[in-house]
């Protein structure tokens, strides 16, 4: 039970939500008749986790937490050395037996000897993990392995890289088991920001990852469509429309016959989105594309344009019942871009000339972009006509704010025209900014 | 109040047989989950992609208890009176008119079980025996009609103010499934026991096949799974679900196909894939999986 409670705790702390009713829930369950041993893990996931996402870094934390220590673990953490008493030596040397061998156990010592090789983790080493797992494995040597394995093309070799995935996999698994029992919650909540895909950067999501982070973000469309305005309009009941009342009297020659009434009504809102899918955007942009696509399902009055240094609308392009990723066609790509770097300035002008008839003082325009200009003029006064035009502009950008005023990024000038800007560069970040915006 | 569908099976290994028996052959953590719902009283809420067995899950377990399926489909703007009850108005005013009582009698009289009319979730809670209640696809309802749901999802009960508060007379087994086009609000997942249903590995799927087309040879369920596994890692718009998979089989069973490596199985695909992108895309992966086959 404590160790259980340690377990809720921890999730607790890096952001997954467990409630009392679920831990008291699993408690049961873990109790009943016909539960074995081997069933613990998915009753405490099917009972504690209850999201996809989260059953992954569920299982992480409890892969790597050092809960209750084994023999044999105790016995590599004996000084850091990986000599302790499972009497592991440096690795790569016997490294391509094992790997011969398919010897499980060996290579999942050999990873442990490789990781306590590491020593004391510092602070500032827990930013980047994935640097601590190239560590690990260069004192493995398993990169040498790994290239002359696919020099060859046999069936040994072919053996022998499934092996190298497999340790690798053990590799990461122990770093992240290391860091955890030398930092504790500290080091937990490392972990999940750098695995947890909602917390990963976008653009550094791998394909399976993205796959289920662009489902997060349908989900979150749904949450953007149902966002009604609230608009005065006329009605059969309500409160009374003294204006409308004495204009309707005039028929009846100044005789009040009918009431006029009006009320606040749910209208959804209008979207306009505006997304720079330049080079460095683009795999941010990607997810908007997802979004604006799901929400367009809900709003079918949502509008999306893609730019680079010219403009296009590709509203009539998107299906808003493909469930798939939007790619957008060579034919786009050359009509928006003649330098491939993205011009706001242009790019605002353009759109403000062409675009600004059809928008509404009802229409909210969010602009997708990091607002690198490539030093080129930033037309602030082309944003001003926009957003004077427009209920709202909402920017939202995968820079930090610190990274607002480097390099050629002019996000700064356009501040002063947006309602609000957002940092977007993860998935969490979205949710987040999704959630102010409601 | 009783809740025999639990006291039904003694251990997950049984729930786990007794499906199989029902040609449904369940990977353990499902069988898991499924098995704390029962014992514990809760909902299993079921989430994962088309087609990989979620209603056929509810199916089975009704079948393997012997006990009614009730189904709730859900779509968007479905709401109580077609979830839970509707008082029968034509008969309520056929009433007043042929009977000619006063007012004041007749609405002691017109709102009562007589009139009422029941849709599934009180069909569920009123059964004379324990039921299995489906609610399908409760992402694409509203959230208002999630929020009316949690009264009887953590209490087996509902309210109608006519008629006050009716109680579950036997616990039904509630199964929700959701294809996660919308998230969960925090009160309904703790409400539930939650079970993820992913497409199943090859060697899984090569025994679904099997088992829903006796008498097919090894091999071509074999090589039908692996390359389903391979096909859905690609870029789908639909990847095929378990039906699908079975549905093709046994085409290619019908025609006389022995291995997916023949030329002829390309014009099957449109059994497999309903989208005509999909299709094309699955012809290459068709070749490369069978260019990899002969290197073997």
């Amino acid at each position: 039970m404590k160790a259980l409670l340690e377990l809720a705790n921890l999730m607790r702390r890096v952001g997954l939500r467990v409630s009392a009713s679920e831990i008291a829930d699993c408690l049961r369950a873990l109790s009943l008749p016909g539960i074995t041993p081997q069933d613990y893990q998915a009753v405490i996931a099917c009972t504690m986790a209850k999201d996809r996402l989260d059953k992954t870094t569920f299982a992480m934390l409890l892969d790597t937490l050092p809960l209750e220590e084994s023999s044999d673990q105790k016995a590599c953490l004996s000084d850091g050395r990986g000599l302790g008493k499972s009497g592991v030596g440096p690795a790569s040397p016997g490294l391509l037996d094992a790997l011969g061998h398919a010897d499980g156990s060996r290579l999942v010592a050999l990873a442990r000897s490789a990781v306590f090789s590491l020593g004391v983790i510092r602070a500032e080493e827990l930013l980047d993990l994935q640097e601590l797992v190239r560590r690990a494995m260069v004192n493995l040597g398993w990169y040498p392995v790994l290239r002359q394995m696919e020099r060859r093309d046999d069936p040994e070799a072919r053996a022998k890289l499934a092996a190298l995935n497999v340790l690798q996999a053990t590799v990461v698994r122990e770093v992240y088991r290391e860091v955890i029992r030398q930092w504790g919650e500290a080091g937990a909540s490392a972990v999940v920001l750098q695995t947890d895909p909602r917390h990963v950067r976008f653009s550094l999501l791998e394909r399976e990852e993205a796959r289920l982070i662009d489902n997060q973000v349908r989900k979150l469309a749904s949450k953007i469509a149902s966002r009604y305005g609230r608009h005065d309009k006329p009605s059969p009941f309500g409160r009374v429309d003294l204006a409308k009342t004495v204009r309707d009297s005039v028929r009846t020659r100044g005789w009040v016959v009918k009431l006029g009434y009006r009320r606040k009504q749910k209208t959804l809102p209008r979207l306009a989105m505006l997304v720079d899918v330049s080079g460095s955007v683009r795999p941010y942009s990607k997810f908007f594309l997802t979004l604006l696509q799901a929400v367009k399902r809900r709003a079918a009055g949502a509008r999306c344009f893609v730019f680079i240094d010219d403009i296009a609308e590709i509203t009539g392009e998107m299906d808003p019942m493909c469930d798939g990723e939007i790619i957008l066609s060579e034919d786009i790509l050359s009509r928006i871009s003649i330098t491939n770097n993205s011009d706001y300035g242009r790019v605002f002008y353009i759109f403000a000339e062409r675009y600004l008839e059809s928008l509404s003082p009802r229409t909210v325009l969010v602009i997708v972009g990091d607002g690198r200009n490539n030093g080129r003029p930033p037309e602030t006064y082309q944003l001003k006509r926009i957003a004077d035009r427009v209920d709202r502009v909402i920017w939202f950008t995968p820079l930090t704010s610190d990274r607002w005023l480097t390099e050629d990024c002019v996000l700064p000038l356009y501040a002063a025209y947006c309602s609000s800007i957002h940092t977007c560069g993860s998935y969490e970040e979205l949710r987040a900014a999704v959630k102010q915006l409601q | 109040m009783t809740t025999s569908l639990s006291e039904r099976y003694e251990s997950v290994d049984h729930l786990q047989k007794e499906l199989a028996q029902k040609k449904y052959l369940s990977d353990r953590n499902t069988a898991v989950a499924l098995y704390l719902a029962l014992k514990l009283s809760r909902p299993l809420l079921v989430e994962g992609p088309a087609g990989v067995g979620k209603t056929d899950l509810a199916r089975a377990l009704a079948d393997s208890a012997g006990t009614e399926m009730i189904r709730l489909q859900c779509y968007e703007g479905l709401d109580e009176s077609r979830a839970l009850y509707e008082w029968n108005y034509h008969k309520q005013i056929l009433y007043i008119q042929t009977t000619g009582v006063d007012w004041k009698q007749a609405q002691g009289e017109i709102f009562s079980e007589e009139f009422l009319l029941p849709r599934p979730l009180l069909r569920a809670l009123t059964a004379p025996r324990p039921v299995v209640l489906l609610v399908d696809e409760l992402d694409k309802s509203d959230e208002a009609f999630e929020s009316y749901l949690l009264e009887f999802l953590s209490d087996y009960q509902v309210s109608i103010p006519e008629l006050g508060t009716i109680r579950a007379r036997f616990v039904p087994a509630v199964i929700l499934t959701s294809n996660n086009t919308r998230e969960f609000g925090d009160a309904l997942r703790r409400r539930c026991i939650h079970a993820y249903i992913d497409f199943p590995d090859a060697e899984r799927e090569a025994r679904i096949i099997s088992m829903h087309l006796p008498g097919i040879s090894r091999q071509l369920p074999r090589e039908a799974a692996s390359f389903l596994v391979k096909l859905r890692t690609s870029r789908l718009r639909k990847p095929p679900g378990i039906s699908e998979a079975v549905d093709w089989v046994r085409a290619l069973y019908g025609m006389g196909i022995e291995t997916v490596l023949a030329k002829e199985v390309d014009e099957t695909l449109p059994v497999l894939l309903k989208h005509r992108q999909d299709v094309i895309s699955a012809r290459g992966e068709l070749e490369r999986f069978r260019r990899e086959a002969h290197r073997l």
